[in-house]
C-alpha cells in the first residue's frame, strides 16, 4: 500500500479461526479497498467463517481482523456502520415488512420517525411491492423475503456492507436490479464484500475477488491480474475470421506464442504466455492486414476459469 | 467382453403400471420402524392385560402337553382357558389400549415428520396421488393395531378350536372371528385417524407422540374420575372368580365360571352418577362398540349408538384434517 | 427419435384461481432437446409445471404429456416424467441409495431392478460412498444429486428439472449443468429446465420458452433470442478509453460506455475493421471483440419490462 491510497476498509491479519481439529481460516491475509469486493471459492472454503469473523459474530482463534479500522467483535459502534445480509432466514414472520425493518433501525438507534422513513425507502430500493407492505412476512415469496433482508442491511446507509448470496430466490429482473442497486451503492461511497457462488454475475458486478480454497486465500486482485499470474496455464485467445491460416502463420512468428491452431473453419486458437504482446500483434494484423475479423476473445481470461485453474490447479 | 459404459444406461426392464402405490409407501413406513424395542413392546403388549395368565400358562404348558399327548385331558393350561365367547371380546377390549399405544409409536412421527423434510413433494412427483399416501400410511398404523388385536385373538381361538373343539362349542364361538376382524377393522380406522391427524397437526414426531399421550390420558382420566369404571370396585370378586375358572374340571363349568367373572367385572359400566361420561374415554367408546359387534349387551350407560358415533366421528374428523393438510402442501412452489 | 407427435403440446391451456389467471391461453409445442423455461416470479411457470405433472386440471384447454393426457390420467403423465423439485425434499430415515430406490418402486420398478437401477443412476450423478448415509446428514449439493437421481431412477423421457444449480458451488453447477447437457445431446431425453441463472440456461439449452403474465411472451431458438444486432460490437481492453473513443469517432464510429465493456457502433457493412485500426492508431491494449448478441438476460428483461439494453 502507497502512500496516497486509501485507507483499506477490510484489514485481515493472519486470521485463522478452527474448531477443534477443523480448520474454517488458515492464516489468511488480506486489504480490501473501497469499492465493490467479491469473495468467492467452493463450498466449505471458509466464506461464511470469514463473514462471520468480519460481522463480528465469531471470534478468531488467531490474528485478527479490522473493519473500517476497527475490531468488529463487541463493537455496537462499528455495527452501527456496517450492514449485513446473510444467507440465513431469520424474519419476524408476524410483522410486516416496514415495521420489520424499522424496528431494526430503532435497535440502531435511530428515532421512531427516522427509522420508519429510513425502512421504506430501503424496501423501495430493494424493489419490494407496495402493494405487499401491509402483509406480513409469513406470507412472502423467497424473493420478497431476500428484499427485505437486503433492505435491513441498507436502510442506516451503511459505511460498509457484507452481502451472503444476496440474489439467491430472484428472478433474473429482480437479480439486474439488485446488481443496479448494488453499483449505485458503491458509486454512493459504501464499500461492499459479496459472497457468491454465481461466477457470472461476480463478473458483472465487480473486477475484485477474493479466493478461498480450503480455508487459505488463493488469490486477492482483479480477475485479469490473477489471470496474468497464472502463467502456468497459457492464455488462450480466440479469433473468427476469413484467413485463419494465413493469420496463424504470422502469429506463429510471435515470441511467446507457444501454438496456433485452426480447429475449424473459420477459427483460430492462439496459446500464448505473452498475451499483451500477441494481442497486440492481432490487432495490428487485424488493422493492416485486411482480415475480416468477425470476433476476438479469450475463452478463459474470466472468473470462472480463473476459479477452476486455483482450485483444480 | 466389451468394456462397460459408465455414463447414462437407460432401462429396458419391466415396470408396474397398474395398481395403488399405497403398499409400497405402508411397507417403507412400516420397515424404518423395524428398532428393537418397537418388537419388544409388541411382545409385551400379547403378555400383559387380561391375557395374561391365559397366555403365560399356554407358553409354559403347552411344550409338556404335546409331549404327554393328552388333549382334552388335565394338562394346567387346557383348564385355563376360559370357554366363553366374551373372553375374546374382553381381551379385545383390554388389548385396545395397547393398539392405541402401538398404532401412536408407528404412526406419530409419519405426518409429521415427512410434511418438516418435504416427503410429500417427493411422493406426488412419482406417480402417487395423496390417496395413496393417505391410504399407505392409514396401513402401515393399522398393522401394528392389528398385531396387537386380532393375531393373538386368532392364535388362542384356533389353539382353543384345536383342544376343545366341539360342534356346540362352535355353535357357541361362531360369531368370535368375524366380530374380531371387524373390531380389528373399527379400530384400524380409529387410531390410524387419530394417530394420523394429530401428526398432521404437530411439527415433529416428538410432539406428536406427546399430543397423542396427553390426549389418552386426560380423556381416561376425566372418564375414570367422573365415571369410574366397576372394575375397580370389585378386585376381589374378580380374583375369586379367576380362580374358580382355573379350578373347573369341565368346559360347562369354565363356561359358567367365566360368565360370573365377565358379570363381576364391567369395565363399561360404573356406578358413579355420571356414569355416561365413561364414553369420553376413548378405549371405553370403543370397547363399547366391540361389544355390539360381538353381538354381547352394552351397559346403560352407553345407550343407543352414541358410543358408535364419537368414535366413527372422531375418526373421521381426524381423518379429516389430515386430509386438509395433505392437500394444503404445495408441490411445486 | 423421428418426428411426429410432439412430446408435450398444450392448446390454449387456461387455469385461473379466483380473480387471479395464472396460465392464459398457453399453447406451445416442446421441441426435442434440452428446453428452458423462464419467467419472472409469477408468471405461470409453476403452474405449467403443475398441470403438465397432472397435479393440477387446467380450467380450459387441453395438453398431451408423452401421449398422456394428464387431464384424463393424471397419475399416467408421472410414470414417465421425472421431476426434480427446486425445493429441499425427501422422505426422513433412508439413506440415499434406498432414497431413489424407494422412487423407482413408486414409479412401478420391482424392488431388486429398482436397486440395481438407483446405484447405477447414483453413479452418473456423482454420489460415492455417502449414498448409504442418511439424507439427513448430506449437504445441499448432494441432496440436489439425489433428487436427481431420483428423477432418473425410472428413465424417463422427460424430465422437469426445478433449479437443479439452485445453491451449489461453481463445481457442483458444472456438473450438473454436464449431466443435463449429456442426458439431453446423448441420450436423447427432453429437458426442461426452469432456472433464473440464465447464464446456465443459455450454456445448456437449445430453445428457450418465456412466460410472462400467464402467456408465452417470446419462444425461439438460442440463437434466434440472442440477436446479435449487425455493426454493433463490444470492445473490451486495458488502459484509459478516451484515446480509442476518440480514434472510433475520429473514423465515424459511436462508442458507448457501458458497465464492463464499451459498445461500438460501426458504419453500415464495414465489420471490425474501424475498431481494430482505432485500437492501433490510440495504440490500446485490446482484448476482445464481439459482435452486440443481447445475452438471454437482456432479453429476458426486455420481454418483462419493456426496455432493452443492458
Amino acid at each position: 500500500m502507497t502512500a496516497g491510497e486509501e485507507a483499506p476498509v477490510l484489514e485481515v491479519r493472519g486470521l485463522s479461526r478452527w474448531y477443534g481439529p477443523v480448520i474454517a481460516l488458515n492464516a489468511v491475509n488480506f486489504a480490501v479497498r473501497p469499492g465493490i469486493t467479491a469473495l468467492v471459492g467452493p463450498n466449505g472454503a471458509g466464506k461464511s467463517t470469514l463473514l462471520q469473523v468480519l460481522t463480528g459474530e465469531i471470534r478468531p482463534s488467531q490474528g485478527r481482523a479490522l473493519v473500517l479500522g476497527e475490531d468488529p467483535w463487541n463493537n455496537p459502534a462499528l455495527a452501527r456502520r456496517v450492514g449485513n445480509c446473510p444467507q440465513q432466514d431469520a424474519l419476524y414472520e408476524d410483522m410486516d415488512a416496514p415495521s420489520f425493518v424499522a424496528y431494526l433501525m430503532r435497535l440502531r438507534g435511530f428515532g421512531a420517525a427516522a427509522a420508519r422513513s429510513r425502512a421504506e425507502a430501503a424496501l423501495a430500493a430493494a424493489g419490494l411491492d407496495p402493494a405487499a407492505w401491509g402483509r406480513r412476512v409469513a406470507g412472502y415469496s423467497k424473493g420478497m423475503r431476500q428484499r427485505v433482508r437486503i433492505a435491513q442491511a441498507v436502510a442506516h446507509s451503511p459505511e460498509v456492507l457484507f452481502l451472503d448470496e444476496p440474489l439467491t430466490g430472484l428472478d433474473p429482473v429482480g437479480r439486474r436490479e439488485m446488481r443496479n442497486l448494488l453499483r449505485a451503492l458503491a458509486e454512493g461511497g459504501t464499500s461492499i464484500l459479496v459472497s457468491s457462488h454465481v461466477l457470472h454475475e461476480v463478473e458483472g458486478t465487480t473486477d475484485r475477488i477474493l479466493l478461498l480454497h480450503r480455508a487459505r486465500l488463493l488469490a486477492e486482485g482483479t480477475v485479469s491480474e490473477i489471470r496474468s499470474l497464472l502463467d502456468r496455464h497459457p492464455h488462450s485467445i480466440e479469433v473468427a475470421c476469413d484467413r485463419p491460416r494465413e493469420m496463424a502463420a504470422h502469429l506463429m512468428a510471435g515470441a511467446g506464442v507457444e501454438s496456433v491452431a485452426v480447429p475449424e473453419e473459420g477459427l483460430l486458437v492462439a496459446r500464448t504466455r505473452t498475451p499483451q504482446e500477441t494481442y497486440a500483434h492481432i490487432v495490428r494484423l487485424a488493422a493492416e492486414g485486411g482480415y475480416a475479423v468477425t470476433r476476438l476473445s479469450s475463452p478463459d481470461d474470466n472468473l470462472e476459469a480463473v476459479f477452476r485453474y486455483l482450485v483444480h490447479g | 467382453m466389451p468394456i462397460l459404459e459408465q455414463g447414462y444406461e437407460p432401462y429396458r426392464g419391466p415396470v408396474r403400471t397398474g395398481g395403488s402405490r399405497a403398499l409400497s409407501i405402508a411397507v417403507n413406513a412400516l420397515r424404518r420402524n423395524r428398532r428393537w424395542w418397537v418388537i419388544a413392546l409388541l411382545l409385551l403388549s400379547w403378555l400383559f392385560g387380561s391375557v395374561k395368565e391365559y397366555f403365560m400358562v399356554f407358553v409354559c404348558y403347552a411344550p409338556s402337553a404335546f409331549f404327554r399327548q393328552a388333549p382334552g385331558g388335565d394338562a394346567a393350561w387346557l383348564t385355563a382357558l376360559a370357554n366363553h365367547p366374551n373372553f375374546y371380546s374382553d381381551m379385545m377390549a383390554t388389548q385396545t389400549f395397547w393398539a392405541i399405544v402401538m398404532g401412536a409409536l408407528v404412526g406419530a412421527g409419519e405426518i409429521a415428520e415427512d410434511l418438516r423434510t418435504g416427503a410429500l413433494v417427493f411422493y406426488l412427483g412419482r406417480p402417487v396421488t395423496r390417496l395413496d399416501y393417505v391410504l399407505g400410511k392409514a396401513l402401515a398404523v393399522s398393522v401394528p393395531v392389528v398385531l396387537v388385536t386380532v393375531l393373538p385373538v386368532a392364535v388362542l381361538f384356533a389353539a382353543q378350536a384345536l383342544f376343545e373343539g366341539t360342534w356346540t362349542w362352535f355353535g357357541d364361538h361362531a360369531r368370535v372371528l368375524p366380530a374380531a376382524a371387524a373390531y380389528g377393522l373399527l379400530l384400524s380406522f380409529f387410531v390410524s385417524g387419530f394417530v394420523l391427524g394429530v401428526s398432521a397437526v404437530a411439527r415433529r414426531r416428538r410432539w406428536a407422540t406427546v399430543s397423542i399421550v396427553a390426549v389418552l390420558l386426560s380423556l381416561g382420566l376425566v372418564a375414570a374420575v367422573l365415571a369410574p369404571s366397576r372394575e375397580w370396585t370389585s378386585h376381589r370378586e374378580q380374583r375369586e372368580a379367576r380362580d374358580r375358572i382355573l379350578d373347573a374340571k369341565t368346559p360347562e363349568e369354565r363356561k359358567a365360571a367365566y360368565q360370573r367373572l365377565s358379570d363381576a367385572v364391567d369395565p363399561l359400566g360404573s356406578p358413579s352418577a355420571r356414569a355416561e361420561w365413561r364414553a369420553l374415554s376413548p378405549s371405553a367408546s370403543l370397547a363399547a362398540a366391540g361389544r355390539d359387534l360381538f353381538g354381547r349387551p352394552v351397559p346403560s350407560n352407553f345407550p343407543g349408538i352414541r358410543h358408535w358415533i364419537l368414535v366413527l366421528g372422531a375418526a373421521a374428523g381426524l381423518f379429516g384434517v389430515l386430509w386438509r393438510r395433505v392437500r394444503a402442501v404445495e408441490i411445486v412452489a | 427419435m423421428g418426428t411426429g407427435e410432439p412430446v408435450v403440446s398444450l392448446r390454449e391451456v387456461t387455469r385461473t384461481f379466483g380473480r387471479v389467471t395464472a396460465l392464459d391461453g398457453v399453447t406451445l409445442d416442446l421441441p426435442p432437446g434440452a428446453v428452458g423455461l423462464l419467467g419472472p416470479n409469477g408468471a405461470g411457470k409453476s403452474t405449467m409445471l403443475k398441470v403438465l405433472l397432472g397435479l393440477l386440471l387446467p380450467t380450459k384447454g387441453s395438453l398431451r404429456v408423452l401421449g398422456v393426457d394428464p387431464v384424463a390420467d393424471p397419475v399416467g403423465a408421472r410414470r414417465r416424467v421425472g421431476y426434480m423439485p427446486e425445493v429441499d425434499s425427501y422422505v426422513p430415515g433412508l439413506t440415499g441409495v434406498e432414497s431413489v430406490s424407494f422412487a423407482g418402486v413408486l414409479s412401478g420398478l420391482p424392488r431388486a431392478a429398482a436397486m440395481q437401477r438407483a446405484h447405477t443412476v447414483l453413479n452418473y450423478v456423482g454420489l460415492e460412498e455417502i449414498r448409504y448415509r442418511k439424507i439427513e446428514e448430506y449437504s445441499t449439493g448432494t441432496r440436489q444429486r439425489v433428487r436427481l437421481a431420483q428423477a432418473l431412477v425410472h428413465d424417463p423421457d422427460l424430465l422437469f428439472l426445478d433449479e437443479p444449480t439452485n445453491g451449489l458451488d461453481p463445481d457442483g453447477r458444472e456438473e450438473i449443468l454436464g449431466v443435463i447437457r449429456d442426458l439431453a445431446t446423448r441420450h436423447g431425453k427432453r429437458v426442461v429446465l426452469c432456472s433464473h441463472l440464465l447464464r446456465d440456461v443459455e450454456r445448456t439449452c437449445d430453445f428457450v420458452i418465456l412466460l410472462y403474465q400467464g402467456r408465452v411472451a417470446r419462444q425461439g431458438t438460442m440463437a434466434e433470442i440472442r440477436t446479435a444486432r449487425k455493426d454493433w460490437y463490444r470492445v473490451t481492453g486495458r488502459g484509459p478509453l478516451e484515446p480509442l473513443e476518440e480514434a472510433l469517432r475520429a473514423a465515424g464510429c459511436t462508442a458507448a460506455r457501458h458497465p464492463g465493456f464499451l459498445l461500438v457502433g460501426v458504419p453500415e457493412g464495414t465489420g471490425t475493421a474501424s475498431v481494430f485500426r482505432a485500437a492501433l492508431r490510440s495504440a490500446f491494449d485490446l482484448r476482445s471483440v464481439a459482435p452486440d448478441e443481447a445475452s438471454l438476460e437482456d432479453a429476458f428483461v426486455e420481454a418483462v419490462t419493456g426496455d432493452g439494453g443492458p
